[in-house]
């Protein structure tokens, strides 16, 4: 074995050569290529924000800002105006996100662990059932058919009950509950545990950042949704807020035909809005960057 | 006990899976009536209004209310349709291009119910005279007849019909305040050109780095075609009383090639291929705000003029004392040798827009109450109460003076205009008509300065076209009505294709990217071959 002190000996770098000389060319490519690819992505958002503490005409004139030229803070004051619609659709998106989430992480997790398990009669043809859905769906008719059948239309509930089980999740956490030994499961049954029991004490507390990952899977797409509002929610207060950000978004193109404040829009409050609806994940998801990518590590190597 | 937990788990989705598709349809309540329309937005029945509770009381019923949003309209309908959610009464955009896959399809499905035959007798009604006279009058009506029954109302944008005009407000408006500060060449103080003066005035706008644009909505660019074109959308004669390609005739041609022209001589916005008839693309009236253009073209309803005229007084230094001449109508005369002539061309207005339908499982004694509703609602009283409220609490009335009451429906803001508060007549109104009749007395319009001047501009040129009309020199474009509606099956299959891919291709061919040919072959492909035969089949 290689002692401690020998390591002062490994060759660190190529002898002679500096740590200049160890970027080549094809470093720089490489470091120029992610820098304006980087660039490309953040400015976007660097300039939405420009415009929305911009006053309209600066944005008018220039579209596109490097710095800003002048403040104004009344797009903001718009944005957190008690009359806005924005705090209507942030409490359903709230419940959303924590009600929604809860229920889809239940369903999915129960699942994933049922059908992590071996024996018992029906499994790969229930198993089968679910992956159909992953690559042929009914169509958007038929959805919304069944959407209607269910009593579902014009309900809140129509935001969190057909999103029960996301298979492509469901696969991770049964793939994740299959790499733990099964001889877990067997000694906690020699213990007297059930398999309630089993699921609740063991399992599940294996299996949290896993559990992390998905949660945050979900509250992603909570936090996002709109799509089954805007087919099927007719009662403006249950309007999410992506819903209500996209009506302020694209109100200024409207040809209603008649006298509408929300033709008017300034691009400033509608960048604002953006900022209003994009932060609070913004905050989070540094800190939860790490189960996103422990989430697809685990989906990928694990059959 | 695991067994039994899970018989009875799988027992209760059952149940209530069942239970669910045994509720499924939508239940109807005799005395409740749900109406979901597109120009309700904020307001809503439930929100007790005085004059809506009025007319809840006044017939017996309960109104459920809910909007449609503008950008979503026809994805919203489709679902409600599909999803057997359809309201009492909903309202959906019906045009020929989609006639097919909406009306008809509704009619034969059995989705919307027809509506009494007395609504188009002869004579009057005894039961809905307003309604009855306001569908009769409405333009082409017998052209929306399917198997002799009309299943839908047409929502008329004035029921007063003297009032109304017979062309649509798409003109061009122009940045008069820099063309008379710059003294740019063509420039006219009375806002009236002639086509040489018009070109005149673009070429002094292209030398100061501003040009021409045209809204991006299909079928505006290139608004100039309109002076040389003979008809509006696809269809038109030739000589010989044959149904052509109005995309393809020599006329419309030579309107392309002078677009084309333009675009050439950067007369023409040259951003206006991107965003000619992509709803996600910067809109080009943007261009107009930030100075780009100097004229631009679109569709100057009050709501449009208005919006463009808010967003300039947010931009460049507009303010309310040059917002007139930074946003002025431009009144153009056409070419001679076009088809216009010298005169001032403008495209057809239908007298409707959108229809109301009503759910046809609604029973006879219900669809009755609903059509008693929407007569009162365009009588002189209904009229009156979505104007004023409710008299005696809501305002007064000495002959024709109407002197409003401070209440809940008046009060007003620190600035001393009228609120804008929910007016349940107002709203509901807007199942039968869009308003233009009582828009001009409207007490919060004309309490806002901006919006009172706005309309006032709109209704000069309203009036010039209308003198300019009388007098021979205007020519409207239109569209035959017996083609317009015609529901023949090749037709209907194709129009709205053809017609898409008409309006991508005039762009594609004046800005370059395709050439004459590619365009000849567009425009003569088999659809339209198809659709052609079978049009002059069925006029001859």
């Amino acid at each position: 074995m290689r002692k401690f002190a020998d390591i002062k000996y490994l060759p660190l770098r190529p002898k002679g050569s500096t740590f200049d000389k160890r970027i080549t060319t094809m470093d720089w490519v490489i470091f120029a290529f992610l820098f304006i690819y980087g660039i490309i992505i953040i400015y976007p958002f660097y300039n939405a924000l420009l415009i929305s503490i911009s006053p309209n005409e600066v944005y008018m004139k220039t579209p596109f800002l490097l710095f800003p030229k002048q403040f104004d803070w009344s797009n903001y004051k718009q944005v957190f105006d008690p009359e806005s619609t924005l705090w209507g659709g942030l409490k359903v998106t709230l419940v959303l996100l924590f009600v929604g989430t809860a229920y889809q992480l239940f369903f999915t997790v129960i699942t994933g662990y049922a059908l992590s398990r071996n024996k018992w009669v029906g499994k790969s043809f229930v198993m089968n059932m679910i992956l159909v859905t992953m690559f042929f769906g009914g169509g958007l008719i038929p959805y919304m058919n069944l959407i209607s059948k269910l009593g579902l239309y014009d309900n809140f509930l129509v935001m969190i009950i057909p999103g029960a089980i996301d298979t492509y999740n469901m696969l991770l956490m049964r793939n994740y509950f299959a790499s733990l030994p099964h001889e877990l499961e067997e000694s906690a049954k020699i213990d007297g545990a059930n398999d309630i029991q089993i699921f609740v004490k063991i399992y599940l507390p294996m299996s949290l950042p896993m559990l992390a990952t998905i949660g945050l899977f979900f509250a992603v797409g909570n936090w996002n949704s709109w799509y089954n509002a805007m087919l099927f929610i007719k009662n403006p207060d249950y309007l999410p807020l992506q819903y209500v950000l996209r009506e302020l978004i694209v109100s200024g193109s409207s040809n209603m035909e008649r006298v509408t404040e929300a033709a008017t829009i300034t691009e400033g409050f509608k960048m604002a809005s953006v900022f209003f609806t994009i932060v609070p994940m913004m905050c989070f998801y540094p800190f939860l960057q790490k189960f996103f990518v422990k989430g697809l590590v685990v989906g990928a190597i694990k059959g | 006990m695991k067994r039994v937990i899970v018989i009875i788990v799988v027992i209760s989705l059952l149940c209530g899976c069942i239970a669910g598709f045994a509720g499924c349809k939508n239940k109807q309540k005799e005395g409740v009536i749900s109406i979901r329309n597109l120009y309700f937005e904020n307001w809503s029945a439930d929100q007790g209004d005085s004059v809506t509770k009025f007319i809840e009381d006044k017939f017996g019923v309960t109104f459920e209310t809910s909007s449609y949003s503008f950008n979503n309209w026809t994805t919203q309908v489709t679902g409600d349709v599909n999803g057997n959610q359809v309201p009492d009464v909903f309202q959906a955009d019906v045009k020929p291009e989609n006639l097919n896959n909406t009306y008809i399809y509704w009619a034969e499905g059995g989705v919307v119910k027809a509506l009494p035959d007395e609504l188009l007798a002869d004579e009057t009604s005894s039961r809905w005279p307003y309604l009855q006279s306001m569908i009769k009058s409405t333009k082409d009506v017998s052209s929306m007849l399917y198997k002799g029954k009309l299943y839908g109302i047409p929502v008329s944008r004035n029921i007063n019909r003297a009032e109304e005009a017979e062309f649509a407000p798409f003109t061009y408006i122009y940045r008069r305040d820099i063309a008379r500060d710059r003294n740019l060449a063509g420039f006219q103080e009375n806002d009236v050109y002639t086509w040489e003066q018009f070109e005149t005035l673009l070429r002094s706008f292209k030398a100061i780095n501003m040009s021409l644009g045209d809204a991006e909505w299909p079928g505006a660019f290139p608004s100039v075609a309109n002076y040389y074109k003979t008809a509006t959308h696809c269809f038109t004669f030739d000589a010989n009383g044959a149904v052509v390609n109005n995309y393809f005739t020599e006329d419309y041609m030579a309107g392309l090639n002078k677009a084309k022209s333009y675009v050439d001589g950067k007369l023409y916005y040259q951003g206006q291929q991107q965003s000619a008839g992509k709803s996600d693309a910067e809109p080009v009236e943007k261009k107009y705000y930030d100075g780009t253009l100097g004229v631009f073209y679109d569709n100057f309803s009050l709501a449009n003029y208005l919006k463009i005229r808010k967003q300039m007084l947010k931009t460049n230094g507009i303010t309310e004392e040059n917002i007139d001449d930074a946003t002025a109508l431009m009144k153009v005369m056409g070419p001679t040798g076009s088809n216009s002539e010298g005169k001032y061309a403008l495209e057809e207005q239908e007298d409707w827009f959108s229809m109301t339908f009503l759910n046809a499982d609604i029973s006879t004694s219900k669809m009755e109450k609903i059509l008693d509703i929407m007569n009162w609602l365009i009588s002189p009283e209904g009229t009156e109460m979505a104007l004023y409220g409710i008299e005696g609490v809501d305002y007064e009335k000495n002959g024709d003076e109407v002197t409003l009451i401070e209440s809940n429906l008046w009060a007003k803001n620190n600035k001393g205009e009228y609120i804008d508060s929910p007016n349940g007549a107002k709203y509901l109104r807007y199942m039968v008509t869009l308003g233009h009749d009582i828009m001009g007395k409207d007490p919060v319009l004309n309490a806002s300065k901006t919006q009172k001047k706005a309309y006032t501009i709109l209704k000069n040129w309203d009036s010039f076209m209308k003198e300019a009309n009388a007098a021979g020199k205007l020519t409207i474009l239109k569209e035959d009505p017996r083609i317009k509606w015609m529901t023949t099956s090749k037709k209907l299959e194709y129009q709205g294709k053809i017609l898409d891919d008409a309006n991508t291709k005039t762009v594609k061919y004046a800005f370059g990217s395709i050439s004459y040919s590619a365009y000849q072959s567009s425009m003569t492909d088999s659809r339209w071959r198809e659709v052609l035969a079978e049009i002059n089949a069925n006029l001859n």
